[in-house]
């Protein structure tokens, strides 16, 4: 049974609705390796900076340098809609990645979930995808804080990359050899 | 200034080579490509050594270019040596506007081969089932070295 590494990024304000969920999920063997690659990646990258934020040539430069990240899979999940009755968007969301993202084919295997921020889970706690991990942390950035910047920005690049707006060679996904990028 | 640095940086934390090789390495592939669904496009790139992973060829199969969301997609991709399959993966879901599978294998190292793969997509809208199956071949043969 392989282990994986789920890094979570909740997009949203920190108070206000959330509005999608990012997941850069990384095969816990490899873990130090992908934070290292991920830190060396990311070097320069301006503090908050989003992914529409950047200039061309920095978008283009970082993805050849994150290709170079282990991984399993990038999965980007928009939540527009209201959250289903007795739910939460965040709920959705976790319930969404388990079963219709490139997390589904991990479905039995070892997980450790580790949150980007410190935003209260709420409801979400008790979600399935949650509950069936072997640790859920939050606040991943003081643990693996390179692996943690590239889930966030993963989640700020999800937008320019289904709008339409940036070649192939900006879009940050392109980096990853598994990704999905849609709703719930 | 900024190269050597970065260099420096990637041996202190006792990094390979293959990563400052594939942090320079343009996008792969010449992809095959055809319209499936909407503005939805089925692509599939050519079997290549893996960036990610030093010693393992893959090949991507994607669906993308989507404006509206697809209802239901499916994807399934095989990889080949020489007309031997070597590796196959698949994915689908619902939702998406775009996904992307990989066929992953390592070869045995000191070897030279030529490969190939095809893809097939579906793409399932208003009961309809929008199919393709692309191929594509590597740019000559690939080695893994020893």
């Amino acid at each position: 049974m392989t282990h994986y590494a789920v890094f979570l990024a909740v997009t949203g304000l920190p108070t206000g609705p959330v509005s999608g969920l990012t997941a850069l999920t990384v095969p816990a063997h490899r873990l130090a390796e992908a934070e290292a690659r991920a830190s060396a990646a990311l070097a320069g990258l301006p503090e908050g900076a989003g992914w529409a934020d950047l200039e061309p040539d920095r978008r283009r430069e970082l993805v050849a340098r994150v290709r170079t990240v282990p991984h399993h899979a990038a999965d980007h999940i928009e939540h527009n809609d209201p959250a289903a009755p007795g739910s939460s968007a965040l709920a959705d969301c976790l319930a969404g990645l388990a079963a219709n993202s490139s997390l589904k084919e991990l479905a039995g295997q070892r997980r450790t979930v580790y949150f980007t921020g410190d935003r209260p889970l709420g409801d979400a706690a008790g979600a399935p995808f949650l509950a069936g991990a072997s640790a859920v942390h939050r606040g991943a950035e003081n643990r693996y804080p390179a692996l943690a910047r590239l889930a966030a920005l993963l989640g700020t690049a999800a937008g320019p990359s289904t709008d339409g707006s940036l070649p192939e060679d900006q879009d940050l996904y392109e980096a990853f050899d598994r990704y999905t990028v849609g709703g719930p | 200034m900024r190269k050597r640095m970065f260099g420096a940086a990637i041996l202190a934390l006792g990094l390979s080579a293959p990563f400052q090789a594939a942090a320079v390495a343009q996008p792969h592939t010449p992809a095959n490509a055809q319209a499936l669904w909407d503005t939805c496009q089925a692509a599939l790139d050519s079997p290549h050594e893996s960036h990610t992973n030093p010693d393992v060829i893959n090949v991507h199969a994607d669906l993308k270019g989507c404006k509206k969301k697809m209802p239901h997609y499916s994807i399934s991709v095989t990889l080949y040596k020489e007309n031997q399959q070597v590796a196959h993966n698949s994915g689908s879901g619902a939702n998406k506007f775009k996904a992307r599978v990989v066929a992953n294998w390592p070869p045995p190292k000191g070897q030279c081969h030529k490969y190939s793969a095809t893809a097939t997509y579906t793409i399932t809208a208003d009961g309809h089932a929008h199919t393709t199956t692309l191929t594509n071949h590597s740019q000559g043969e690939i080695c893994i070295h020893k």
